[in-house]
């Protein structure tokens, strides 16, 4: 054996958890792309919410939706946008091959994974809680001009339904996220997050037997939306806190078995 | 140091990689070469962690690279150029994958102008041809400052004069101490290149050897001759044992035979030469000798070792 040693100038920097942080918070930033999503959704959450309320104005005879529904009906087309936004995030590493490079900095893997989550809800739930109050504060001046009677925000449980909306959208894009590592495939995380767990639910609803419905309601989709009903009740026997309980759990099994995948399988 | 241990590696019934074992020593450039499908790229991704070995192990340093603290430093690696988000810049690309261990914008720099990326380097990688997305891979590979480099077809895509830079850096940074592992599929280029040899087939290991000595235990070198009495030199040399490749009026090529013993051979029969030359084989042509009848050479060397 040749008697040669070689000593890296960067011998001494280690590699730390937070460091993976900055590197994901660097691979986040500098993706166009993703911030023409955020401000989307921005626009998706409070332009709908104002253009619901001016345009219930104009309309003749009641809906069958409240008004703190109507204020949020951009919240809706985000979770469209922000599941597939997770989709994406977790799965494009995988499709353009930056995954081996990850892996290769971080050979453990696993902190790539909890930074990737860590980031997505650093930047996705101030976004989030500051479009969906905004939409709600619009939304009631605009109502209240029309002299539509509309929920205060110091009412009991309409705190915790904004707060449960941005919770329920958020945690849809991070089970989209996980999945988008688990499937590696950007199409079929796509399909399997707005397909599986948004559509899925409600069309099962529709052909099962009621006696099935009590199970439909632990579905992820259908028990973190229990989750943004503000009133005590929600629409399935689940209640609100139960829903959201249900959907965090729903989300923690998702991101164990997404570590188990990372950690086993060859990349 | 690279030590490959006993290595197996399986997909499904495959088995791509058998019980390999070998030992990739710093200060020289080992060249890496096997036919397609011959289990080069799975032990390069085994030995980065990408894949889990069947059986066996591999120790990096004497430690295994997953529990490495320093990975960058440890071993910077390029597998295919497209490891790379193409809608990111080759800076941030670089800045994130240095960010996990601290390493920052002087070093960034400093490996894009190495690679000759800094007219580029705020351009999304999409915009870049095959040979810039190489180099941003070597600059990637290079990031952390290596101990050790582990490089699968760096010369792909890169221009005359990218290969004559990539040959004499490689070099260099093996003169430095470092372990250097690459595979190429230019034959001319890993000669020039590499010192040291392993040749891989069917999954096993076939040569684990000095360039010059695997080179020269090649049976393929032969004489050329040049005489206006071709006739009677062939039928002279072929009795003395020599093995006549390729004749025509003036020129001979025999193998089996010394240049000397031709010389020889000539003066005796009073043959005039023009021309006698030791035509050395190159690696080219030793590596088509030893796979084209991989189990006989595998025998045979398993013996000498």
């Amino acid at each position: 054996m040749k008697e040669i040693t070689f000593t890296s100038k960067f011998h001494d920097n280690k590699l730390t958890f937070a460091r993976v942080t900055k590197s994901e918070w660097i691979k986040f930033r500098s993706i166009r792309s993703n911030w023409i999503v955020l401000s989307l959704t921005v626009l998706v959450i409070v332009g709908f919410s104002a253009l619901s309320a001016i345009m219930s104005q104009h309309r003749n005879g009641p809906s069958d939706r409240t008004p703190f529904d109507r204020m949020l009906t951009g919240v809706n087309l985000s979770v469209l946008i922000i599941s597939v936004f997770g989709g994406v995030l977790g799965s494009r590493e995988y499709s353009s091959g930056m995954i081996k490079s990850s892996f290769s900095a971080v050979p453990r893997r696993l902190p790539v994974l909890f930074n990737r989550v860590i980031i997505f809800v650093a930047t996705m739930l101030p976004l989030l809680l500051i479009s969906i109050l905004a939409a709600f504060f619009i939304g009631s001046a605009l109502f209240k001009h029309d002299g539509t009677v509309v929920p205060k925000f110091g009412d009991p449980f309409i705190a915790r339904a904004l707060f449960g909306y941005a919770f329920y959208v958020l945690g849809l894009g991070i089970l989209g996220l996980l999945i988008g590592f688990l499937t590696r495939q950007t199409a079929l995380a796509i399909g399997i997050t707005v397909g599986g767990i948004l559509f899925l639910p409600a069309l099962l609803g529709a052909i099962l037997p009621s006696s099935w419905h009590k199970v439909l309601e632990y579905l992820p989709s259908n028990a973190g939306g229990a989750f943004t009903s503000p009133t005590a009740f929600s629409v399935n026997s689940l209640s609100p806190n139960m829903g959201g309980g249900v959907f965090l759990l729903w989300i923690i099994g998702v991101f164990v078995l997404t570590s188990y995948s990372m950690l086993s399988r060859d990349v | 140091m690279i030590e490959v241990k006993g290595l197996t590696k399986s997909y499904g019934k495959t088995k791509a990689v058998d019980d390999v074992t070998f030992t990739v020593q710093p200060g020289v450039v080992t060249g890496f070469l096997g036919p397609n499908g011959a289990g080069k790229s799975t032990t390069m991704r085994v030995i980065l962690g990408l894949d889990k070995p069947t059986h066996g192990e591999v120790l990096i340093n004497n430690q295994r690279y997953v529990e490495s603290h320093t990975p960058l430093s440890l071993l910077g690696s390029l597998l295919e150029a497209k490891s790379v988000d193409k809608g990111r810049s080759a800076y941030n690309h670089l800045a994130a994958v240095g960010a996990t261990m601290n390493i920052g914008k002087s070093r960034i720099n400093e490996v894009i102008d190495l690679v000759g990326l800094e007219s580029v380097k705020n351009k999304n990688a999409a915009k870049f041809s095959l040979g810039m997305g190489q180099r941003l891979g070597i600059a990637t590979a290079l990031l952390g400052d290596p101990e050790i480099l582990v490089l699968d077809e760096p010369v792909n895509g890169l221009d005359p004069d990218g290969i004559l830079w990539i040959r004499n850096l490689l070099k260099d940074l093996a003169r430095q101490g470092r372990t250097i592992f690459l595979s190429s599929h230019l034959m001319s280029e890993m000669e020039l290149t590499a010192e040291h040899l392993l040749v891989i087939g069917q999954g096993k290991i076939l040569a684990d050897m000095s360039m010059h000595d695997f080179i020269s235990r090649s049976s393929q070198n032969f004489v050329q001759i040049v005489t206006p009495q071709a006739d009677v030199l062939a039928d002279i040399l072929r009795k003395s044992g020599g093995v006549i490749r390729s004749k025509d009026r003036t020129t001979l090529e025999v193998g089996e035979i010394t240049a000397a013993q031709v010389g020889d051979l000539a003066l005796k029969n009073q043959i005039v030469l023009h021309q006698l030359s030791d035509i050395a084989p190159s690696l080219e042509s030793a590596f088509m000798e030893m796979t084209q009848d991989q189990v006989n050479f595998h025998g045979h060397l398993a013996e000498e070792k």
